[in-house]
């Protein structure tokens, strides 16, 4: 008995390695360590997207979790009808698609600039189409609902049976929010920001689409790579992108476990 | 009337409900628009035109767009089935048991979550298409993995309808291990199971990065269909297909509904 | 109370039964779908498959043109595909020996560096014809179309004074407003030492720094770097630009519509686009007789009044209508005034050039 619980409990583990760590193997070894002049500085072209990467990242993985967080606190307090008609709403994205989310925007835009509608004249020339602005900000609305997700997962272990006994002890509202839930949720918020990065980090949809091929990032730059038949430069770059993101990974890691050590207790 | 639960000081009540209604304004209008551009849409994407019903026409009874939409919808299955299992099984062996290798399940876990996926569809090439294994067999490894953390999560997200006392007095009382898995945790995670298995199909059916790495041939899912599409046209047929998979969606949930009925549906 | 202990119960059975079967449907399925998906994949490898450099009216006008009359004469089932010339794609394919594609069409300056890597096979049949265009017909392949990208404008917005060049394009001036250039060296550099002042006859070898120095010049007025060939003229349609460089099919397929969009054919860049087989091709022969099929006259004349691309088989010219003839690069006119963009600088070049072209744009 105890042994079919062992292999039950192995069978996903192996198929992970499986499915995911053994391609990563092959593909390193394969086409970035095959070749033979293999420089870990990036070229100039790296290094340019590198930078607008990294910012359009930061500040799409910093704005998607501020706005998701509120929500999630909103979620937490709303009453069961509202909780379902706030999952319905961050689900509703994941059923349209992601090219013809993409494709809305742009036809959304689009129909705003021609008929010459003036944005509060933030923008000199009303044109928020083909621009960094646009592409950070069709990101940030595909990650909101990722954000969510994730946040919600340390709210939903949170009863508010500890928010009153809070009050009956003579905290305010904002206080037990402050002690009680907060060192509760901070974790999550973080592994939120840390995936959110990782995800745009390799990002090339929006920014090929919304972008108009100003604003590429790293992995507009890889796409190419491949291309052109330079699988070899695809590789590196794409190595260099994962070498970026090891920390994160490790970070995210220890933060992952000491979360769920106390709160989980496991 | 009651939309907070809970009794908070008036003024940040209404901030938080007025900024939940914008955002949520934010996700939907995009949302709405793909289904009008469905039925307004002209050959210019930004252009709308009458109501006409042309690219449905045009998009559900061609042959192509048929085949591609039974590849997705049978990638889709077959890959959220293998990672629902999965995660199922994961998740039994993070509840029942405390190992020293949990760490380590941990570190095969998480990195799905933080690999770019262009990567990963590099390294999908490199070992599938590389070595003449089929291109679907990489997709269904590919779309198996990238749903498989994010199952888990949901699952593990219903900790709470597991009542340790329920699952003691029921060994009190003489059930075998899996005996009270049959009868009393799993019952209690068929909701969670079902969302997840939802959530992976939904992933995988709208996948787009590891089809353009992995995908020569000319079967192709239906967002790679689409990704080619691009080149040549902006008409409605992305919001077509966003539509109709909205619409049979809610049917599903509707009939889902209906058949599982449940008292405790959380969310 | 007993009646409704019985309904309750039927009840459950009722929806105990829906749930099984349920859950069956989508096992069957499941199994189905693993034994059937594996199988169609090899019906398709033992029908031709020809592989066009973009789809939409481009890929029909091959299906129409060559691909229904080929299976016609033949009986052989053939299937259209279509790719965006990624180079890589096709390089991985051939070294990986798991080759499902038989026929490709590639660029010029693919077609010269495909040939230096050794990624195509010999052709066993070739076209009779004498009509053709020079160096249009090879040991590895043979030429389809010439194409070219023109300078188009809004008429609206220029409806007096219209621009007649790449100088004019240059020309902020003159003629204000946004623009937008495909997103790819090749063919700026060339349209940014034409507005220079080099000679049309005189560009190659490229003085890429000189290029560079005049794409400054027009940087920021350009709002899009467009890579989808239906882009340039949606922007001109949306209004979100005034000029653009376009591919002249685009807009042969607009010319039975209303006078929107103007373009010229001075200083267009041509390039030549190739059949070629691809190393490893289980259907040598037949990919060959299909690409000689291809080049016979009324197929590509039949082409050419779908797409308006220029058939490099001059014997095809007497089956298209004067009107169209105009529209074609080959014409005399429209050739006089272009330049043919140099495969072999670029096939050497090309690699270099995206970096720095990345790098400059982006900046």
């Amino acid at each position: 008995m105890n042994k079919i619980k062992v292999i039950l409990s192995l069978v996903p583990l192996v198929l992970m390695f499986l499915f995911f760590w053994v391609p990563i193997i092959v593909w390193l070894q394969k086409w970035v360590f095959a070749t033979n002049t293999i420089s870990f500085w990036p070229d100039s072209s790296t290094r340019t997207l590198l930078l607008n990467t990294f910012y359009v990242a930061s500040i799409t993985s910093l704005v998607s979790t501020t706005i998701a967080h509120p929500i999630t606190i909103f979620w937490w307090l709303a009453s069961r009808r509202y909780r379902t008609i706030l999952i319905s709403v961050m689900m509703l994205p994941l059923f349209v698609g992601l090219l013809a989310r993409n494709y809305s925007w742009i036809g959304m835009l689009s129909y705003l600039e021609s008929t010459n509608i003036s944005l509060l004249n933030i923008f000199s020339d009303q044109h928020i189409l083909y621009t960094n602005f646009s592409v950070v900000l069709v990101m940030i609305y595909i990650f909101i609902p990722f954000a969510f997700f994730i946040i919600i997962q340390s709210f939903s272990t949170i009863g508010f049976a500890e928010l009153n006994a809070g009050k009956t002890m003579g905290a305010s509202f904002f206080e037990s929010l402050h002690k009680l839930v907060l060192p509760r949720t901070w974790k999550q918020t973080i592994i939120s920001i840390l995936f959110i990065f990782a995800s745009s980090f390799g990002y090339y949809v929006t920014p090929r689409m919304i972008g108009g091929g100003k604003n590429d990032l790293i992995g507009n730059l890889i796409w190419r790579y491949m291309e052109q038949g330079d699988l070899d430069s695809a590789s590196l770059s794409a190595l260099i992108l994962l070498l970026l993101l090891v920390p994160l990974y490790v970070v995210s890691f220890i933060l992952i476990v000491r979360w769920r050590r106390r709160i989980l207790g496991r | 009337m009651t939309i907070i639960n809970l009794k908070s000081p008036r003024y940040f009540t209404v901030i938080l409900i007025v900024f939940a209604f914008i955002v949520s304004l934010f996700l939907i209008i995009p949302s709405l628009y793909v289904i009008i551009w469905s039925f307004l849409g002209t050959a210019n994407v930004g252009v709308l035109g009458k109501p006409t019903v042309v690219w449905y026409k045009e998009v559900l009874f061609n042959k192509q767009w048929i085949y591609a939409a039974t590849y997705s919808v049978s990638l889709a299955i077959a890959s959220s089935t293998i990672s629902t299992i999965s995660s199922v099984f994961y998740y039994y062996s993070s509840i029942w048991f405390r190992n020293h290798y949990q760490n380590l399940g941990w570190i095969l876990m998480i990195g799905p979550l933080f690999f770019p996926t262009i990567i990963y569809g590099l390294a999908l090439r490199a070992t599938f298409n590389a070595n003449n294994l089929s291109e679907w067999s990489a997709l269904l490894v590919g779309h198996s993995v990238l749903s498989f953390p994010i199952q888990y999560f949901i699952i593990e997200s219903n900790n709470e309808r597991l009542n340790s006392k329920w699952i003691f007095s029921a060994v009190s009382l003489g059930a075998t291990h899996w005996e009270v898995l049959k009868k009393i945790v799993f019952p209690l995670f068929h909701y969670p199971i079902l969302l997840a298995f939802g959530i992976g199909f939904l992933l995988s059916f709208d996948e787009i990065v590891l089809a353009t790495f992995v995908i020569d041939s000319p079967i192709s899912t239906i967002p790679k269909k689409m990704w080619d599409a691009i080149n040549y046209s902006h008409d409605p047929t992305p919001a077509v297909i966003g539509t109709s998979v909205l619409l049979i969606a809610i049917l599903c949930f509707l009939l889902g509904k209906l058949i599982f009925r449940n008292k405790d549906n959380g969310y | 109370m007993e009646k409704l202990r019985i309904e309750k119960k039927m009840l459950h059975r009722v929806k105990n039964f829906i749930k099984k079967f349920f859950i069956s449907i989508v096992l069957l399925f499941l199994i189905a779908i693993l034994f059937n998906c594996y199988s169609s994949e090899n019906e398709i490898v033992s029908s031709l498959s020809i592989v066009s450099y973009g789809g939409g009216s481009y890929q029909k006008s091959h299906i129409e043109s060559f691909l229904k009359p080929f299976e016609k004469f033949t009986g052989i089932t053939m299937n259209s595909i279509t790719w965006g010339a990624e180079y890589g794609k096709l390089k991985e394919m051939v070294s990986s020996g798991n080759v499902p594609w038989d026929v490709v069409e590639v660029t010029d300056a693919q077609f010269k560096r495909g040939k230096r890597e050794g990624l195509f096979e010999k052709l066993v049949i070739y076209p009779e014809s004498k009509e053709f265009l020079p160096n249009t017909i090879d040991d590895y392949g043979v030429a389809n179309v010439y194409w070219g990208t023109v300078m188009a404008y809004s008429y609206k917005e220029f409806p007096d004074n219209q621009p007649n060049s790449w100088r004019d394009f240059w020309d902020i001036e003159a003629f204000p407003g946004f623009r937008a250039l495909y997103d790819d060296p090749r063919g700026n550099l060339e349209f940014a030492l034409l507005a220079d002042g080099v000679d049309i006859d005189s560009l190659y070898p490229l003085d890429v720094d000189r290029a560079f120095e005049k794409l400054n010049l027009i940087k920021d007025n350009i709002r899009v770097w467009w890579n989808e060939g239906t882009q340039p003229i949606q922007l001109l349609q949306n209004k979100s630009i005034v000029m653009t460089s376009a591919w002249n099919g685009r807009i042969f397929a607009l010319r039975e519509q209303e006078k929107k969009i103007g373009y010229t054919w001075f200083g267009a860049a041509l390039e030549l686009d190739w059949w070629i087989i691809p190393k490893g091709s289980n259907f040598v022969e037949t990919a060959s007789r299909f690409i000689t099929f291809s080049s016979y006259p009324e197929r590509m004349a039949h082409q050419a009044t779908l797409i308006g691309y220029g058939p490099v088989n001059m014997e095809a010219l007497k089956y298209i209508e004067k009107d169209i003839q105009t529209m074609l690069p080959t014409y005399q006119e429209n050739w006089n005034k272009s330049f043919v963009i140099n495969a072999e600088w670029w096939s050497e070049n090309e690699t270099v050039m995206m970096k720095r072209w990345i790098t400059w744009k982006n900046k």
